[in-house]
Parts: structure tokens; C-alpha cells; sequence
């Protein structure tokens, strides 16, 4: 068995990819254009994975490929609607095809943005009904991987947040606002359900390991409205913590999102026997790196 | 509800049918001379709104919330020497359409332009007064005064240039073309507007339709250049070595109607309202744009 982990210069992939190898299985990653050493350089827009990869890399049976690249900015997708449909739609598709022709098994990142948010803890048997452009691009994946692709993964994210104060995620986020003093504002009315980034990389390994296919939700049982995240956040760090709470639409953003998209990911579990790890160990893990430079806190 | 778009032949609508199919929403565009697969005849010297409910499959005029214009005569030099049959298009025909919609209850949005400025000072806001010189930007003075007296519910956007990077646009594909063939071009430094990303235009629209905004809003890119600069960046971002560029006024290239100096607009009032972006032009030419998008 081994993983190919396209888009590892991000912040699932990368994650994913340091996981695999620190569980000693052979581990490859692709980044587009940032130049980080050791990675093989692939855009998805351009090349054929076959042409990028070493010689006689998909002659091994059971290559996992890990599909983390898109563009992921819900208003940019929103602004730039046929830009990101070649990206996040048409090459992601062109990819999944030469994966099947190579007979690798694809695991696609999809999203709780395929839901509207109106009723939220969705499972995957849940409606799908996005409002906004990013959910329809990737629903569209995903409705093309269960059509054509059997055998492949769909595993649905929500929000997924890690414990170094350096990478763009949520936490990171609202630590920058903290530390100085400012004030957290938070959608009003959205609740989510907040996973470890860490246990993502484990839910793909587990995928592979227990031969897994079709739709998965990949998410930590407990869920938070943001300003309670923010509140137990800025608490467990022992920082006063400024929270205000608006409307979305007071936030001047491009497209919609929805507002509870909090999972039920008992599905995978039950499949699985994973344990996810809750926020209070996410926050204790953060609080102490958060005082330590990039390359310490990486240790 | 769905949107109606007149002139969905010409460059402008036929950019905004295709957002909203890419959106999934529902847009029936017209043309009048221009014949065009799955666009509806609609003839703007002699509108007859009602027309429509016959010629459009399976939908009426009450499905329409909105109904942008882009329909008109936009060759400049062409409103000044057959101001008639342009007057009846841009002007009789258009205000004629304009009442029809308000009759049915759909909201006007009219696509204006920075020459309704005069060009004197540039970085016009939506208050600043209109002094048109342009026999073009005239016509489309009176329109906007239309709108803006009728009491009614309308949506007034004032573009610059728009262009697109891709096939069909004069601005860009044209000059690169033409630099391409080894050509010399004189471009004046002294004619100065917001040359504007056709794909934001089309993305603003939406947001202003979706939203039920109503009023006028300079939507326009945030950075004024001369043409020449125009041209420099174009030469220099898509990396054409052949051609030339040769600064001039535009006192001495020759036009029909002279175009007024400086028509830049001020976009920050549909900025604060919205929190849009518009895209620079070095980042719709390069790569830029792909990359901001794929930034994790």
C-alpha cells in the first residue's frame, strides 16, 4: 500500500503526508508552484500525473491518492466562477479519470458546503443542496466519482482546524486576535463541527487500511457555535477573550455559506472504531506550542 | 427569480448569460440583429416587451425579477454621425423598454458609461455632474436622466472599458494581436479610464440583483491608466517581443467625435456596500489570479 498526496503543500495535505511517512508507509506529495524541497512538482491544470511521478510508481497495486487541491476560497470561487470550475471541477476530473486508467484509488476531499446549512448534523444520506459555487463544484465531483468511479473515497470536511499557531486555520486565526487583544467576531447562528486536522490524516489511512468506498462524513462528534469555540479557545489558552457575534450578512462577503453545517459522522466511525480527538487536547496541544517558533513547534 | 438580458449577442451580455448558467440561475438573453443559438429575438428600435411572453419557452414575463440592458449602438464615432438612427436605439427604444419594465414590475438595470463624464478632472463619483461631450455618452445621459426621475425602483451601473483575456475582446486580444503582427501603435498618455475586468462586471451584476440593490454604482476596476500604459502592460505581462509602442495625445489621432481626457470613476461606494475585489489588470493577464485562488 502507499499514498500519493496531490496538493501536499497545504494544510490537510501536508499534514496527511508527515503523518503517513511517521507511520512508515511510502508516502509521495505533489505541490504546484511553492517550492518546498522533497515534493514533485505537479499542477493539476498542466500536467499528467503519470509524466510527474517516478517511473513505475502506479505499478504497485494499492496507490492511494489523496485529492487535496482545489481552489478553496468560497468567494474567490464565487467571483471567479469559470477559474475555479477548471481547477475544482473539470482538471480535478481529468485527474480522477487517469487515476482510474492507472488503476489507483482516489480519495477526494469534498465539503459540508454541498449542504444548504438550513437543518444541519448532516449525515451522507442527508439532501445535498448548495448555496454556494464551491459546494456545487465540488458536489459536482463527487456526483461524478459515484457515477463512474466505484470503488473511490468521498470523505466530506467540515471544519478542520490544527494546533500550530503558523498555518491559516481557524484557530490560528483567532489566536492572532487574541494575543493582541482584539476582538473575535463571529458569525452569528453557525455551528460547526470543529476537527483535528491530524485525525483527518488518520481517517484517510484508516480508509485505505479497512478497504473503504463511497461517502464518508469525517468529523468529531462535538460541535460548537463559533463564538462558543472562540469563548473554550481563548479560555483554555487563559487569555481574556473579546467575542462579538453578527449577521453573515454584516461580514461583506462575496457568496453564501451555510450556517449549520455540523455533522453526524457516526458512519465512518462505526466503520472504523476511530476515535477523534476532542478540542479541550486541540487546545492543549496548541497552548504549548503557541509561545514556540515554527521550526521548535513543528517538533 | 430569473433575469432578462438585452443584447446577450453583444459582448457584455453574452459574458453575463454565461455567469449565470456557470451559476445555475436562470437568464433568458435577447438579441436584435445578431442571431444567436438560444438567445430570443427582441427588437430595441421597436420594443415590444409583451412579445417576449410568446417567444420564451415555457417562462412569462413574471418570472423575471430583473432585466439588465445591455443592448445599444456603442460606436462611439457612429452617435455622432448618424445621430438619428442611434438616437432612436440608445435613446427612444431604450426608454420605451425602460417603461414597459416598469409596467411588468421588473427592475431596470441599466449598463451606463464613464462618458457621461467630461472628462476634465477624472475619478468621478456617482454624485458628480454629468457633462457629457460625447454625442454617445449623451444619449446615455439621457436614459440615466430618465431612470433617475421615473420614481421607480432601478438599478443604474456605470462601467469604463471592459475586457476580457480570453478570444473575443478588442481591448486585449486585439492590441496583443496587432503588437504580434509587428505593427508601431501611437497610444495617447493623456487619455486616462478604469479599463475593467469584463468577468467582475458580470460578477457585480449578480451581486446587486441578488441582494436587491437599487441606485446607482460606478463599477469599474480600482486603478486608473492612461492607453499607453495600457499597452505597455499588456506588451510587457503577456511577453510580446515584436510591435512597438509610441506614446502620443490623443489630439493627434483623429476621431470622428473627440473623446473627452480623463473619465476615470471612483468605485469605493459599490466597494464598502459589497466588499468586492476587483481584479487588477496584471493579475487577469498573468498568472496571478490562479494562484491567489489556490492559496490554502
Amino acid at each position: 500500500m502507499k499514498f500519493l498526496i496531490i496538493g501536499a503543500s497545504g494544510f490537510i495535505g501536508s499534514s496527511t503526508l508527515e503523518y503517513l511517512k511517521s507511520q512508515g508507509f511510502e508516502a509521495l506529495g505533489t505541490q504546484s508552484s511553492s517550492k518546498i524541497p522533497g515534493l514533485v512538482e505537479y499542477d493539476i491544470q498542466k500536467h499528467s500525473i503519470k509524466k510527474q511521478v517516478p517511473a513505475g510508481f502506479f505499478k504497485d497495486k494499492d496507490v492511494y491518492c489523496l485529492i487535496c487541491v482545489a481552489a478553496s476560497k468560497i468567494d474567490y470561487c464565487y467571483q471567479y466562477k469559470k477559474e475555479s470550475h477548471a481547477i475544482n471541477v473539470e482538471s480535478t476530473i481529468k485527474l480522477i479519470d487517469e487515476l482510474k486508467s492507472l488503476g489507483a484509488t482516489p480519495i477526494f476531499i469534498s465539503s459540508s458546503t454541498v449542504f444548504d446549512g438550513k437543518t444541519g448534523y448532516y449525515n451522507e444520506k442527508s439532501k445535498t443542496n448548495p448555496i454556494c459555487e464551491y459546494g456545487r463544484q465540488k458536489l459536482e465531483v463527487e456526483e461524478y466519482l459515484l457515477k463512474k468511479v466505484p470503488g473511490s473515497v468521498i470523505i466530506r470536511l467540515d471544519k478542520v482546524l490544527g494546533d500550530l499557531p503558523y498555518y491559516n486555520h481557524l484557530l490560528a486565526e483567532m489566536f492572532r486576535l487574541i494575543q493582541a487583544g482584539k476582538t473575535v467576531e463571529c458569525f452569528q447562528g453557525c455551528i460547526l463541527s470543529p476537527t483535528y486536522v491530524k485525525d483527518v490524516s488518520k481517517a484517510v489511512l484508516l480508509c485505505s487500511q479497512k478497504k473503504l468506498s463511497g461517502l464518508f462524513h469525517i468529523s468529531n462528534s462535538e460541535f460548537f457555535t463559533r463564538e462558543e469555540l472562540a469563548r473554550q479557545f481563548g479560555m483554555a489558552l487563559g487569555f481574556e477573550t473579546k467575542i462579538i457575534s453578527k449577521p453573515m450578512e454584516e461580514f461583506q462577503l462575496l457568496d453564501k455559506r451555510p450556517m449549520k453545517s455540523y455533522f453526524d459522522g457516526s458512519k465512518f466511525v462505526k466503520a472504523t472504531g476511530m476515535r477523534f480527538t476532542s478540542m479541550h487536547s486541540v487546545f492543549d496541544e496548541f497552548k504549548k506550542k503557541m509561545n514556540l517558533g515554527p521550526e521548535e513547534a513543528k517538533k | 427569480m430569473a433575469i432578462l438580458i438585452f443584447g446577450a449577442s453583444g459582448f457584455l451580455g453574452g459574458k453575463l448569460i454565461e455567469h449565470y448558467t456557470r451559476a445555475k440561475k436562470k437568464a433568458v438573453g435577447t438579441y436584435s440583429k445578431s442571431k444567436k443559438q438560444g438567445l430570443v429575438k427582441f427588437d430595441l428600435e421597436n420594443p415590444d416587451l409583451k412579445s417576449l411572453n410568446s417567444s420564451m419557452k415555457g417562462m412569462s414575463l413574471k418570472d423575471f425579477s430583473h432585466a439588465v440592458i445591455c443592448s445599444s449602438v456603442t460606436e462611439m464615432d457612429l452617435c455622432k454621425t448618424e445621430p438619428e438612427k442611434t438616437y432612436a436605439i440608445n435613446v427612444t427604444g431604450t426608454k420605451k423598454l425602460i417603461s414597459q419594465l416598469f409596467d411588468s414590475g421588473i427592475i431596470p438595470v441599466f449598463i451606463s458609461t464613464d462618458y457621461v463624464f467630461d472628462g476634465s478632472r477624472g475619478n468621478y463619483s456617482e454624485e458628480d455632474e454629468r457633462k457629457p461631450v460625447l454625442a454617445y455618452g449623451k444619449q446615455k445621459k439621457e436614459v440615466e436622466d430618465y431612470l433617475m426621475g421615473s420614481g421607480k425602483n432601478y438599478l443604474l451601473v456605470r462601467s469604463a472599458k471592459l475586457y476580457d483575456v480570453t478570444g473575443d475582446d478588442k481591448v486585449i486580444t486585439g492590441l496583443a494581436r496587432e503588437l504580434k503582427a509587428g505593427k508601431q501603435l501611437s497610444m495617447a498618455t493623456d487619455q486616462i479610464f478604469s479599463p475593467t475586468y469584463v468577468s467582475d462586471v458580470c460578477c457585480a451584476i449578480e451581486i446587486l440583483i441578488d441582494r436587491n440593490i437599487t441606485g446607482c454604482y460606478h463599477v469599474c476596476s480600482d486603478k486608473a491608466i492612461s492607453r499607453y500604459e495600457l499597452a505597455m502592460i499588456v506588451k510587457k505581462e503577456l511577453g510580446i517581443k515584436e510591435g512597438g509602442v509610441k506614446p502620443c495625445s490623443i489630439k493627434e489621432l483623429k476621431f470622428e467625435d473627440e473623446r473627452p481626457l480623463n473619465t476615470s470613476m471612483n468605485n469605493k461606494r459599490f466597494k464598502e456596500l459589497t466588499g468586492f475585489k476587483f481584479t487588477a489588470l496584471k493579475e487577469a493577464l498573468g498568472k496571478q489570479r490562479t494562484e491567489r485562488m489556490m492559496l490554502q
